[in-house]
C-alpha cells in the first residue's frame, strides 16, 4: 500500500528536508507551500496523513487545521512547531491535531516515530472501521435472520416453547397461548419449576420436564388437556432434547400441536352415518363403507350379498360412482325379470333377423356399458346358457351378438347382486361353480336390518325427511312408542319395508309425529302381539304421548286404555286432567 | 564573546548528530547544505534590510523561519541567535538587536564551514 503525506509548510527549506527525509523512508510525499495549496492539494490526493507547520502567511495552520478537521475527523494530523511555541502546540491539539513535533535536528527521528505510529493507528482505525462495518452488516443480516426466524417462529401455528437446562423458559411463540390452556400463564425468563404446583398430571409440560430431565425426544404422544375446560382439547406433544456443538443437554423444546379437529375428524369417520345413500352408524355397516372405498378403485368384479331390501342397489351406486369409472355409463339389468331369450338379447344384444321380431340390430347392456359398470341384480336366477356366457364375458370381456358371429370386445366393471344362497344354487347343480367363484372375486355382504337395529333411528329421520319433502309435510319423527315397536321387530323386508312403513306413517299422520295409529295393520299386529312397550312404563313415567296412543288404540275406550298402560283407571283420569287432553 | 566559542564546533553544529541523522541519506544530505547555503543569499539580507528599515514584523518572521531552518540542521549558535532577534523584534527591543544582528553573518559563515566537513556515505 502506498502510504501518502501531504506536508504543508511555507519553508523551502524544510520542505525540501523534511520531504526529503520522509521520502527516504518510503513515504510517498506532496509538498504544498501555503495553507491554501494545501487545502487544495489535500482534496485532490486524499492523503493518508497531514504533517502541518503552524506559522505560515496567510492560511497559517490553525485554519488549515480546522477545515481538515471539518471535513475528516479520521485522518492523522501531525503539527510542526519552532522550538519555544508550546502554545502553539496546545491550541493545535485543541483543534484536532493527532501528534506534534519540534522542527530540529533531534526530532527527525521523532518524526520517523511519530509517522510510524500514526500510520499503525491509521491502519487500526482502517481496520476498526472495516471491522465496525462488517459487524454492523453481521448485525443487521443477525437481525434480518432472527426477525425472519421470529416470523417464522410466530407464523406457526403449533405451540412452539424452549427451556433451558434450569427450566427457564427462554422463548415460546405466539401460537403457545392459543393452543395450549396454560400458555397465557407463560412468561419468558420464568422458572417451570415454580409452577409444579399448578402443572397438573397428564399435562404436556410433563413431557418438555422429562425430556429435560432424561435427555430423550418424545414423539407426538397425545394428550387430552386437563386445563381446555369445556370443550376438550386434544393435543399432540413432540419435546426434543436441545443440545450444543458438543452435543452436551442445554434445554429442551416442545411442540404442541392442536389435533381436536382431526381427532374430531376421524372419530366422524369411524362413526360416519352415512355413505352417499347408504344410511347406517352400527359397525356393520362401518365395515361396509370400508370395503366399498377399498373397492372402489379396483377393476375386479364384485358380488353384493343380501337379503331384499337391505341396499344392494345402493352400494353399487357408491361403487360406481365413487370409483374411477364414474365418468361411464352404468347400465342395470334385473336378471329375474326376463326371460331366458329376452335377458340374452337384452345383455348381449342382437343383429337384425336374428329372430322374429328383430328388426333392428340392438346394443347389448355389456357393449353399452363399455368403460362403466354393468350391474346384473338378482345373478342367481340366470339361466345355465346365460351363465356360460357370461362366465366367457368375465374370463375375457368378450362376446358375440345374438345372430351374430362377430366377436365384440368390451371394457366394463361387472357387479352383481343377489339375495340367494349362490353356494347353495352350486351344491344344488343350478348355478355353475366356475362362475359363482368368478362372481364373488370381492364379496360385500349387507347385514340385514334386524342385525344392525342401532341404525333405525338414523333411517327414520332419513326416511321422515325424505317423505316430508316429497308430501310436502313436516313430519320430525316417530312417537316413542313406535320407535319401541320398530326396535322390536324383525324387519324381513329390510330398510325397504321400513321405508314404506315410513311413508305409510307420514301420509296418514296429520300431525307431526306418527304414531301406533299411523302404522301399517301388520305393525299394529305385531305391536298388539308383543305388548306395547308403554305397559312397562310406571305411572309417573307416562307422557302426553303414550295416553294419547293409549286412547287411540282403545278408540276413547279409557279401561282398555288404562289396561294398555297398565296403571289404574283413576291414574290414567289423572294424567289426562293433568296433559289437559280433549276426552 | 562569540570569537570565544568559534572554539568549539559542537557550539555551531553538532557535526556527529548530523552525520548519525543522515547517514545513508549523503542525497538529502547535499539537499540540506545547498537549502542552509543558499539562506546567507536570501534569508540573511532580507533580515538586514528589514532591521535597517526598522522593520520588526518582517524580522521577527524572518527570524523565525531562520531559527526553524538552524534548528533543522542542529545549528545551535544561529538558531540561538535567530531566535533572540525574534524574540527582539516582537518586543520592539532595537537596542539589543543590532549587537544580534551583527554577530548573525559570521555566526552563519562559521556553521556553513562546519556544516562543509559533514559527510555521510
Amino acid at each position: 500500500m502506498d502510504k501518502s503525506i501531504l506536508y504543508i509548510d511555507d519553508d523551502r527549506m524544510s520542505r525540501q528536508v523534511i520531504g526529503g527525509f520522509l521520502q527516504e523512508l518510503g513515504y510517498s510525499v506532496v509538498l504544498a507551500e501555503s495553507g491554501a495549496k494545501g487545502l487544495q492539494c489535500f482534496h485532490d490526493t486524499t492523503p493518508d496523513v497531514l504533517l502541518l507547520d503552524l506559522r505560515m502567511p496567510g492560511m497559517d495552520g490553525f485554519e488549515v487545521l480546522k477545515q481538515i478537521r471539518r471535513l475528516d475527523s479520521e485522518i492523522p494530523i501531525l503539527v510542526i512547531s519552532g522550538i519555544g511555541e508550546m502554545e502553539d502546540v496546545i491550541h493545535a491539539l485543541r483543534l484536532g491535531a493527532t501528534n506534534y513535533l519540534i522542527k530540529s535536528l533531534d526530532d527527525l527521528k521523532v518524526l520517523e516515530k511519530a509517522m510510524k505510529i500514526a500510520f499503525y493507528n491509521l491502519q487500526l482505525a482502517r481496520e476498526k472501521k472495516h471491522y465496525e462495518e462488517q459487524l454492523a452488516l453481521t448485525l443487521k443480516e443477525k437481525e434480518r435472520y432472527q426477525k425472519q426466524l421470529e416470523s417464522v417462529f410466530n407464523s406457526i401455528p403449533d405451540g412452539l416453547i424452549t427451556i433451558d437446562a434450569q427450566n427457564i423458559v427462554l422463548d415460546f411463540n405466539k401460537a403457545m397461548p392459543i393452543v395450549c390452556p396454560f400458555g397465557r400463564k407463560l412468561e419468558v425468563n420464568q422458572d417451570l419449576s415454580h409452577l409444579d404446583a399448578e402443572l397438573g398430571k397428564g399435562c404436556c409440560f410433563e413431557f418438555l420436564k422429562m425430556t429435560r430431565k432424561e435427555n430423550r425426544q418424545i414423539l407426538n404422544r397425545r394428550v387430552e388437556c386437563p386445563y381446555s375446560g369445556m370443550r376438550p382439547k386434544v393435543l399432540l406433544v413432540t419435546s426434543t432434547p436441545l443440545l450444543n456443538s458438543r452435543q452436551e443437554l442445554i434445554g429442551a423444546t416442545m411442540i404442541l400441536k392442536d389435533v381436536t379437529r382431526e381427532q374430531e375428524l376421524e372419530e366422524q369417520i369411524q362413526n360416519r352415518r352415512k355413505f352417499r345413500n347408504i344410511i347406517g352408524k352400527s359397525h356393520k355397516m362401518q365395515r361396509v363403507y370400508t370395503l366399498i372405498r377399498q373397492l372402489s378403485n379396483v377393476d375386479s368384479t364384485v358380488l353384493i350379498l343380501g337379503e331384499s331390501g337391505t341396499g344392494k342397489e345402493n352400494v353399487m351406486d357408491a361403487l360406481h360412482h365413487t370409483g374411477i369409472r364414474a365418468e361411464g355409463p352404468l347400465c342395470k339389468v334385473n336378471c329375474s325379470a326376463l326371460s331366458e331369450d329376452l335377458l340374452d338379447s337384452e345383455l348381449f344384444g342382437h343383429v337384425k333377423g336374428a329372430f322374429t321380431g328383430a328388426h333392428r340390430d340392438k346394443i347389448g347392456r355389456f357393449e353399452a356399458a363399455h368403460k362403466g359398470t354393468i350391474f346384473l341384480d338378482e345373478v342367481g336366477e340366470i339361466s345355465q346358457r346365460i351363465q356360460l356366457k357370461l362366465l366367457r364375458v368375465l374370463e375375457s370381456k368378450s362376446f358375440e351378438k345374438v345372430g351374430s358371429s362377430q366377436t365384440i370386445t368390451v371394457d366394463c366393471r361387472i357387479i352383481s347382486a343377489t339375495n340367494v344362497d349362490l353356494a347353495q344354487k352350486v351344491a344344488q347343480g343350478v348355478f355353475r361353480e366356475d362362475l359363482y367363484y368368478r362372481l364373488k372375486v370381492l364379496p360385500i355382504s349387507l347385514p340385514p336390518l334386524r342385525e344392525r337395529k342401532e341404525d333405525i333411528p338414523l333411517l327414520i329421520d332419513y326416511f321422515c325427511s325424505h317423505f316430508s319433502r316429497e308430501f310436502q309435510k313436516e313430519i320430525f319423527g316417530v312417537s316413542e312408542a313406535v320407535l319401541n315397536i320398530f326396535m322390536r321387530y324383525e324387519w324381513p323386508g329390510n330398510i325397504r319395508e321400513l321405508k314404506h312403513t315410513i311413508e305409510h306413517g307420514c301420509l296418514l299422520s296429520p300431525g307431526s309425529l306418527i304414531n301406533i295409529d299411523h302404522l301399517p295393520l301388520e305393525m299394529i299386529d305385531f305391536s298388539s302381539s308383543q305388548g306395547l312397550s308403554i305397559k312397562s312404563k310406571s305411572p309417573r313415567d307416562l307422557t302426553r304421548e303414550h295416553i294419547e296412543q293409549a286412547l287411540a288404540q282403545s278408540e276413547g275406550n279409557k279401561s282398555k286404555a288404562a289396561q294398555i298402560l297398565g296403571c289404574h283407571r283413576k291414574t290414567l283420569y289423572r294424567k289426562i286432567e293433568q296433559f289437559k287432553l280433549p276426552v | 564573546m562569540i570569537q570565544e566559542k568559534k572554539t568549539e564546533p559542537t557550539a555551531y553544529l553538532d557535526i556527529e548528530k548530523l552525520e548519525k541523522q543522515f547517514a545513508g541519506k549523503p542525497n538529502l544530505l547535499d539537499v540540506l547544505k545547498q537549502e542552509f547555503a543558499s539562506l546567507q543569499e536570501t534569508l540573511l539580507p532580507e533580515m538586514q534590510s528589514a532591521f535597517a528599515k526598522g522593520n520588526l514584523q518582517s524580522l521577527k518572521d524572518l527570524a523565525h523561519t531562520l531559527k526553524g531552518n538552524a534548528a533543522l540542521i542542529g545549528a545551535v549558535l544561529v538558531q540561538e541567535l535567530s531566535q533572540n532577534i525574534e524574540i527582539d523584534a516582537r518586543n520592539a527591543n532595537q537596542d539589543a538587536l543590532y549587537d544580534k544582528i551583527e554577530q548573525l553573518p559570521p555566526s552563519f559563515q562559521q556553521t556553513l564551514a562546519y556544516l562543509d566537513e559533514v559527510s555521510v556515505s
